[in-house]
């Protein structure tokens, strides 16, 4: 009995031996800093950083910043060519500009290094949309998926319809499956539903780029528009863009709150959790929020379906994805690829994802029982089977690659709000801020 | 006659009080409400009232307020030292001595107020890691000083400028330095606006945030920049943001009834008439 | 001897300021370059930064909105700083308490009240809730690209209304007696005292409180940013968010800071003017 337990103590420490040869005490006495953005996926990392120093001898001094301040102070750090941070937090827009300034270190030698990379990494359990969102090949206006990896993701959002399934069911609305169908939807909840004091329809759109980027990027591309042609000619004045512009910005102006032109995304999500709004299309993970009854007033009265379609019935969700870089001025490179790769690790992830920071973007992740059981009843089980469909199918970053975004959509929105206040129709608005984004391609030499 | 003139008074200063703490009272109201009850739709007067912002403020992980407010009262406390002992003499010596370029000087120095932080901030951001100055205190109580020093400089010198000639003359002629007629005889009566400036330059250094936000780190990172920590990715702490900036109140409040005392009538005229 | 002696009060003031001409002086240098964050060679460019400035509408319209801002934040500023001083500098049991509390919304950082009062401000925020007893319809504060320019001014004001009223009611009590004794025995009214004696001594602190708020208003960014971020379309986007957007977001530092310059150039140049009169009248005395 006894001689049983200790050839299995042997067995067992053989097999440790064999399967653990890699060495995470490589770069131990190293020391890297991180920058982080304020996110619940930094919330849910930072109280096991003590682990991963345990782990591999690597100690990590790291701070973090509110969004807004974040982009600010990384782009001083950076430009400044200090290599301040090892690793920092992104995402595929900004990492266009990085990777183009030559900031970001490649990650695809570290990703395939056996030396590096631990055998249990399992790089494709990542949904390959997401990784392809965070690869470029340094082309202007194409390249998107291909070429270096510039970045490793960990979270992802996609645009998904969220509407009052208490009111619709009550006055017999039906969730409507085109651009079309919403804004009759929304006429219709505006009638019928009258005496629930509600804005039929509730959307961001304050000028910042974020108001593009989610439900409308998702409506414009669904609905077959394009941001560029292949010589970088701007043309969100194209007829289906100016068509699904003029859907989008008329409906918000006629159905939703008359203060759009100052709704953030947490405005957006403040205000569609106290119950005032009868339908929203943006970020699935504000579900989280919606289904938390101390949160919200609308817990267990929301159900989730997928954006609406495009006249050829196609669906286009675009995403934003968080996703970790990698300084290319680091003095720590491997180690920092050690750290990268732990938080990016199945465990982890998986710990972040049930601390909140949705959705997933490792397959094992968005299935674990755990995660499941977490989402599973969200919306009555509606959320967690549009959320499969849109990772596996629908979400992909839509943008063309260049380094102008954020000048193009302050621009962009800024037109939006002219036609939302009448000061233009769609096409007109639409046409001079064309010409004027043609214009920044030409001064930033990428036309 | 008397009592209406009181009546017209006491609206006055309602009115004045209403304007001025309407806003504060709803941030106070803020720091004791439920994330449900600030987003309610109806904005709430009445609600039950929850400690539960303040008390994860003392307690969230990777954020202490107690720190960021240290950091933050050594760095203006610090910033208005120093501003006080260089100031003084400078705005004491530009409006009484006949300094040659007096003028010029004394616009020079009020000019260091006029770029926006934007235009040094690249360099400086540079120069501070190159000289190990970043995330520092001493750094970043000299970089301040570009917030509170010219400041201080123009309002001293706008009470400087009000004491009669007279006075120094006759301290003169008993032979009376410049540093003794400085320090014992004008200084003595402009502290009603020492008072005020030092109040607006402790004031102005706390609400600073630019340059709290690029050159310190995790070491010294002010209370300001902090509380906006509270705009996290999936919501605004709404009650957390409000009770830390209450906290974040704190001192200045402290530091303003102490010195406000100095802002009397007689005080000044007294050191006069001696 | 006494000359030499006076260059010491005011070198310790200088010393610490001058540290701050090495980075200006790069940052002036980078205005006449190419010098964009993202695109690592810099070329000198000459004034081309600076013409294109002049030559862009974009410029002018925000130093259009930027002056409409200041000047209107400080002509409220003034009047209502100079009445309310007026108010505090009298004498009664309390006034400490309402000093203290009409000095109080200095003390939130600019950047967290814009954000508290652009809740107040939403079409269902506290302050139409407010006066939707009175009868008054529901204003779009920060949302109607007619209004937003005067929401924002008004929480301009409501913020340093402060700052104005401390320095003005320390001046008020550093005014020497005399001539107001002068003016009582000789029987003149109190709107008199005010406009003959007060106002005049009172000059170099109002002076004082122009071009400190004009400096200040003119830079004006955490109030706007916290708000309405320029919009609606950019209706609010004034000088400083529009060099904030061109050089940190746009990645396009040598053309923004061409136009810091310009700013500095602008604020410099009104200075000179409040700065005559500062010194006019100190001559004078």
């Amino acid at each position: 009995m006894r001689k049983g337990l200790f050839i299995f103590m042997i067995v067992l420490l053989l097999a440790t031996m064999t399967f653990a040869t890699f060495n995470w005490r490589k770069f131990a006495g190293q020391t890297i800093t991180v920058l982080f953005v304020k996110h619940p996926f930094t919330e849910a990392i930072l109280p096991y950083i003590s682990e991963f120093t345990q782990k591999t001898g690597i100690s990590v001094s790291f701070l973090v910043l509110p969004e807004t301040e974040y982009w600010d102070k990384l782009n001083i750090d950076l430009s400044s060519g200090q290599g301040s941070y090892d690793v920092f937090m992104t995402g595929p827009s900004i990492e266009w500009q990085h990777a183009y300034a030559g900031w970001i270190e490649p990650l695809d030698s570290y990703v395939k290094s056996s030396e590096l990379t631990s055998p249990d990494y399992d790089f494709e359990d990542f949904y390959p949309a997401f990784t392809a969102a965070n690869r470029w090949n340094k082309k202007i206006g194409g390249g998107l998926g291909e070429g270096h990896l510039w970045a490793i993701p960990v979270m992802v959002e996609t645009s998904i319809l969220a509407y009052r399934k208490d009111i619709f069911d009550k006055y017999g609305v039906k969730v409507p499956e085109t651009y079309e169908e919403w804004r009759k939807v929304a006429a219709e909840l505006a009638e019928k539903a009258k005496s629930e004091n509600i804005y039929p329809v509730i959307q961001r759109g304050a000028r910042d780029i974020t108001s593009i980027q989610a439900g409308y990027y998702t409506a414009f591309s669904t609905y077959g528009a394009k941001d560029f042609d292949e010589n970088m000619n701007c043309t969100i004045n194209s007829p289906q863009g100016v068509k699904i512009t003029e859907i989008w910005v008329d409906t918000i102006k006629k159905y939703g709150p008359p203060d759009w032109t100052n709704v953030t995304w947490f405005d957006l999500m403040e205000r569609f959790a106290s119950g005032r709004y009868g339908m929203v299309v943006d970020c699935d993970f504000f579900a989280g929020t919606y289904e938390n009854p101390k949160k919200s007033k609308v817990a267990g009265k929301v159900a989730y379906a997928l954006p609406p379609k495009g006249p050829d019935g196609a669906i286009r969700s675009n995403i934003w994805t968080w996703a970790l870089s990698m300084n290319a001025r680091s003095k720590h490179k491997e180690a920092a690829w050690y750290f990268i790769q732990w938080v990016t690790s199945k465990e982890m992830l998986l710990r972040s994802a049930l601390y909140g920071n949705l959705d997933p973007v490792r397959k094992s992740v968005w299935e674990n029982p755990k995660v499941v059981e977490m989402t599973e009843k969200w919306g009555g089980g509606t959320w967690r089977k549009v959320v499969t469909q849109m990772l596996e199918k629908y979400a992909a970053w839509r943008p063309t690659p260049q380094t102008e975004l954020i000048a193009m959509w302050t621009r962009w929105i800024e037109a939006l709000h002219e036609i939302y206040e009448g000061k233009a129709t769609a096409k007109e608005a639409l046409d001079k801020a064309a010409k004027d984004i043609d214009k920044i391609m030409e001064r930033a030499g990428l036309k | 006659m008397m009592w209406t003139k009181r009546l017209i008074l006491i609206f006055l200063y309602s009115i004045v009080l209403l304007f001025a703490l309407f806003p504060i009272y709803w941030i106070i109201l803020m720091s004791f409400k439920t994330p449900a009850d600030v987003i309610s739709h109806v904005p709430k007067f009445f609600f039950r009232p929850t400690f539960q912002n303040y008390r994860d403020i003392f307690t969230s992980t990777g954020f202490s307020i107690i720190k960021n407010l240290e950091n933050s009262i050594i760095i203006c406390s610090g910033a208005v030292v120093i501003t006080l002992l260089a100031g003084l003499p400078a705005s004491f010596a530009l409006s009484r001595l006949r300094i040659k370029h007096g003028e010029s000087l004394a616009f020079t120095i009020l000019s260091f107020r006029f770029a926006p932080e934007l235009a040094v901030i690249l360099p400086l951001y540079v120069l501070f890691r190159k000289l190990n100055l970043y995330d520092t205190y001493v750094g970043l109580i000299w970089v301040y000083q570009l917030v509170t020093l010219p400041m201080f400089v123009w309002m001293m010198m706008s009470h400087y400028i009000e004491i009669p000639p007279e006075v120094e003359e006759s301290a003169l002629l008993d032979g009376a330095s410049w540093w003794k007629i400085f320090w014992k005889i004008d200084t003595p009566m402009v502290m009603g606006g020492v008072a005020a400036s030092t109040i607006l330059s402790f004031v102005f250094a706390w609400n600073n945030f630019m340059f709290g936000l690029i050159l310190s780190g995790e070491k010294t990172q002010p209370a300001t920049v902090a509380a906006l920590g509270f705009m996290s990715y999936e919501e605004v702490h709404w009650g957390k943001m409000a009770a830390a900036s209450v906290l974040g109140m704190l001192p200045s409040i402290v530091l303003s009834s102490f010195f406000l005392r100095y802002l009397v009538k007689g005080l000044t005229m007294g050191a006069v008439k001696d | 001897m006494y000359r030499k002696g006076k260059w010491i009060f005011v070198l310790p003031a200088f010393m610490i300021l001058a540290m701050i001409l090495y980075p200006f002086g790069v940052g002036v240098y980078y205005s006449f370059t190419n010098y964009r964050l993202i695109f690592p060679v810099i070329r000198f460019i000459g004034f081309r930064n600076y013409i294109d400035a002049i030559l862009s509408q974009d410029f002018w319209y925000s130093l259009k909105i930027t002056v409409f801002f200041t000047a209107m934040s400080l002509a409220i500023e003034l009047m209502a700083g100079i009445g309310i001083a007026h108010l505090l500098s009298r004498k009664f049991k309390g006034i400490g308490i309402i000093r203290l509390l009409v000095f109080t919304p200095m003390m939130i950082p600019p950047v967290i009240s814009s954000m508290i009062w652009k809740t107040m401000m939403a079409p269902d925020g506290v302050l139409n809730y407010l006066l939707s007893f009175l009868g008054a319809p529901k204003i779009q504060w920060l949302s109607s690209s007619d209004i937003a320019l005067f929401s924002v001014a008004l929480i301009n004001v409501w913020i340093y209304l402060p700052f104005t009223t401390l320095i003005l009611l320390s001046g008020l009590e550093s005014l020497p007696q005399e001539p107001f004794e002068a003016a009582k025995v000789d029987g003149a009214n109190s709107m008199q005292i005010f406009s003959y004696i007060t106002l005049p001594l009172l000059k170099p602190f109002i002076i004082l409180v122009i071009l400190f708020r004009t400096i200040d208003s003119m830079k004006t960014f955490d109030i706007i940013f916290s708000t309405t971020k320029g919009g609606p379309i950019d209706s609010t986007r004034v000088l400083q968010l529009a060099i904030y957007e061109e050089g940190l977001k746009w990645n396009n530092m040598g053309y923004a800071l061409s136009e810091i310059m310009l700013l500095w150039l602008m604020i410099y140049l009104f200075s000179q003017v409040a700065f005559k009169s500062f010194f006019g009248k100190g001559a004078s005395s």
